[in-house]
């Protein structure tokens, strides 16, 4: 006789407790998606709420995740209730425990990310009117945002500036 | 005393074969001798319950589970992987065209349609004299299924050669279902027919069929 057993649920393996897609299985199948099926295209007859993501192709064909900025999102879309996701905006939230910015080497290193400041960074912040937040400055040593791209780069993250901050 | 080869016996066996496995004893040694897949039977005859375990069979499975989850990963066809077992034997082997389904399996899904169909069948297929392993382009198959929701339904043929139908997945549509209609949504897989090549010989080769899977999204 056939018979049909349910091996296994694998969406539902790909969700963890607090019912989010894990970030592991979300950029696998971000890098290797082709069709946009990833968690089901947007679809206005139901309702999505902030921090829900979906698949979306832009204009240029390229094929990204947007994720809800509040609740309750239906109906015809409008891209003005999503952004991109990716990656790194999910560690926004970490700041503030795992990454350290300041001018001296933190006495306790353990579990934390430290990004050295340096004057040279910090004139050409100024130079350039770079303004900084209340909680420290925005250019660190491995980190450089300026103008022209630095005569050494190893071990190094380069950004350019293209326009002054307002 | 000297030992005269002459005077030695040697001692054979030959395990049960599987298909007689209703006679096995518990514990007893039975193999599928077309491909020489052993197992060990198991028999509560107080449950009146038995199974046959098989750790190369196992691990056989557990090698096409995982590839049958990462493609369903990188082709984005995330959803329920369903086992299509077709007899109580181990493995199923196809000596000539025709279908291997005796029955047809349904699977309710609720409220939720189903949207995405794809199967992931692990076969070898040999010639016995050699064991040379033969990549089976020249075998097709044909699976019937019927989508439903109420009282509407519609039957649907994938016809493939065998090479390709893994590496596939179905969309599906329910453009046949009046707007409106109430009802829960199921599929059920009537058939799936192996044709195989013209002038196929049974005798000289072997086609083994290990294991089908089933993504329903």
């Amino acid at each position: 006789m056939v018979k049909a057993t349910l091996v296994v649920d694998q969406k539902a393996r790909m969700i963890d407790a607090t019912g989010t897609i894990r970030t592991s299985d979300l950029i696998v199948a971000t890098l290797f998606g082709a069709d946009g099926n990833i968690l089901g295209v947007y679809n206005p007859e139901a309702t999505y709420n902030k921090n829900d993501k979906i698949p979306y192709i832009t204009e240029d064909g390229e094929l990204i995740i947007i994720v809800a900025l509040h609740d309750g999102v239906t109906g015809p879309f409008n891209k003005m209730d999503w952004e991109e996701w990716s990656v790194v905006s999910e560690l926004d939230g970490l700041y503030d425990d795992y990454i350290v910015l300041s001018y001296s080497k933190p006495s306790l290193r353990r579990n934390k990310v430290w990004l050295e400041i340096t004057e040279e960074s910090m004139q050409e912040a100024m130079e350039h009117n770079f303004t900084t937040n209340d909680a420290g400055l925005l250019i660190y040593k491995n980190l450089v945002v300026s103008a022209r791209k630095p005569t050494m780069t190893k071990d190094l993250i380069w950004g350019v500036i293209t326009e002054k901050a307002n | 005393m000297s030992l005269n080869p002459r005077n030695l016996y040697g001692l054979g066996f030959s395990p049960l074969s599987i298909e007689n496995k209703r006679h096995a004893f518990d514990e007893e040694m039975v193999a599928d001798k077309r491909v020489g897949l052993f197992g060990i039977h198991h028999s509560d005859s107080e449950s009146d319950t038995s199974y046959i375990v098989s750790a190369e069979y196992l691990g056989r499975c557990k090698e096409h589970l995982t590839e049958t989850i990462n493609r369903n990963l990188t082709d984005n066809t995330i959803g329920k992987i369903y086992k299509l077992t077709l007899d109580d034997d181990l493995i199923h082997t196809v000596t000539k065209t025709g279908n291997v389904f005796s029955n047809s399996v349904s699977i309710n899904n609720g409220n939720e349609p189903f949207t995405v169909l794809r199967f992931n069948i692990d076969f070898d297929l040999f010639r016995n004299e050699n064991l040379i392993q033969l990549l089976g382009d020249d075998i097709d198959i044909s699976i019937e299924f019927t989508l439903k929701k109420g009282g509407s339904s519609k039957t649907f043929m994938i016809s493939e050669k065998l090479v390709d139908l893994n590496s596939k997945a179905y969309a599906l549509g329910y453009d046949f279902v009046p707007p409106g209609t109430e009802g829960e949504y199921e599929i059920s897989i009537d058939s799936m027919t192996f044709t195989m090549p013209d002038g196929y010989d049974n005798t000289a080769y072997n086609m083994v069929v290990y294991e089908i899977l089933m993504t329903l999204v």
